[in-house]
């Protein structure tokens, strides 16, 4: 199917496809809910589609399935988040990205959230992690997702013009284009993979078991304990072990020269 | 996080395996933070009561 092809589907079948691949980027897959949405926008600016329709659509769909995130969040705390990020390419850093997002700007983070890759799945179960009620969490749900989709269509629907070049350019180059932006993404994929696996073989390697700990511990070896667990993981487990020293993420930096390199650094999360 | 500590030079950190989930399961020691170390900026951990 050519681009062309595909925005004329996409302009019959707008309230249909776009919620669609909205749901799919809420349950973690990544779909490309944002270049659909510019291109009903741009269709919208030609009369081809409706754009209260499309975000009407959007919204009717978006919530309930946040709400399902958001009441998960609620009663299973933040074992729900650690799955989430699993699915994410950043799954080291996802949670406590979302958790200082939230920490800083309170349920006002729900705003943006659709905006930053891969906080628009984390961020309605964190809302009920933190206890956000239900009905402020439903209107700043709404409110988020008229100002992801309502921003994105816009942009498409003020520059429908230079939209339709686009799309025509693609027309021409044909399958080579699909092939292109295809090995593109397959090769941004590889490349966050192969970082992370290097990453985790070098930390398998240097990691030490409980047992090896405790013994050092129990003989008087002089190790440092760092507990680099969010404040939300303390909160679900408000325990250190003995001698540990709570560290966030943000005053790491800072406290880094304190830090002898002659001893043992021993850290841990949940 | 672990890789921010050897980027600045700190070579011998040392990950704990299944971290203190898996330390709490094999029954080893663990110090109950009192509710205002539990919070997002913490404090060291002076006030924690052993309870295993």
């Amino acid at each position: 199917m050519s681009p062309s092809d595909s925005i004329q589907l996409l302009g019959r079948y707008s309230v249909i496809i776009l919620p669609a691949l909205v749901v799919a980027e809420q349950m973690g897959v990544p779909l490309p809910a944002v270049p659909a949405l510019l291109a009903v926008g741009a269709l919208a600016a030609k009369s081809h589609a409706s754009l209260p329709l499309a975000l009407g659509a959007i919204v009717a769909v978006a919530l309930p399935v946040d709400l399902l995130w958001y009441e998960l969040g609620r009663r299973r705390g933040a074992r729900v988040l650690s799955s989430l990020c699993r699915l994410t390419l950043e799954p080291d850093s996802c949670v406590r990205r979302t958790e200082n997002l939230f920490l800083r700007h309170g349920v006002r983070a729900m705003l943006v959230a659709k905006f930053l890759p891969g906080l628009m799945t984390v961020m309605p179960p964190l809302a009920g992690v933190f206890g956000v009620r239900r009905l402020q969490f439903a209107l700043y749900e709404v409110a988020g997702v008229l100002l992801w989709a309502g921003f994105w269509t816009g942009l498409g629907y003020v520059f429908s013009d230079a939209i339709e070049v686009a799309i025509v350019r693609a027309t021409a180059l044909g399958r080579a284009l699909g092939l292109l932006v295809a090995v593109a993404v397959a090769a941004y994929v590889l490349f966050k993979y192969v970082r992370r696996s290097l990453f985790l073989r070098r930390l398998r390697i240097a990691r030490i078991s409980p047992e090896n700990l405790r013994q050092k511990l129990e003989t008087g070896e002089e190790v440092i304990i760092l507990d680099l667990r969010t404040a939300l993981e303390v909160a679900a487990t408000p325990y250190v072990i003995p001698g540990a020293r709570r560290v966030t993420t943000d005053a790491l930096d800072t406290r880094v020269s304190d830090i002898p390199l002659d001893r043992d650094l021993v850290v841990y999360c949940s | 996080m672990a890789l921010l500590l050897k980027r600045r030079g700190i070579t011998r950190v040392h990950p704990l395996e299944g971290g203190l989930e898996r330390w709490k399961a094999l029954g080893f020691p663990v110090l109950k933070l009192p509710a205002r170390e539990t919070g997002p900026d913490p404090t060291p951990a002076s006030g924690a009561t052993q309870v295993v």
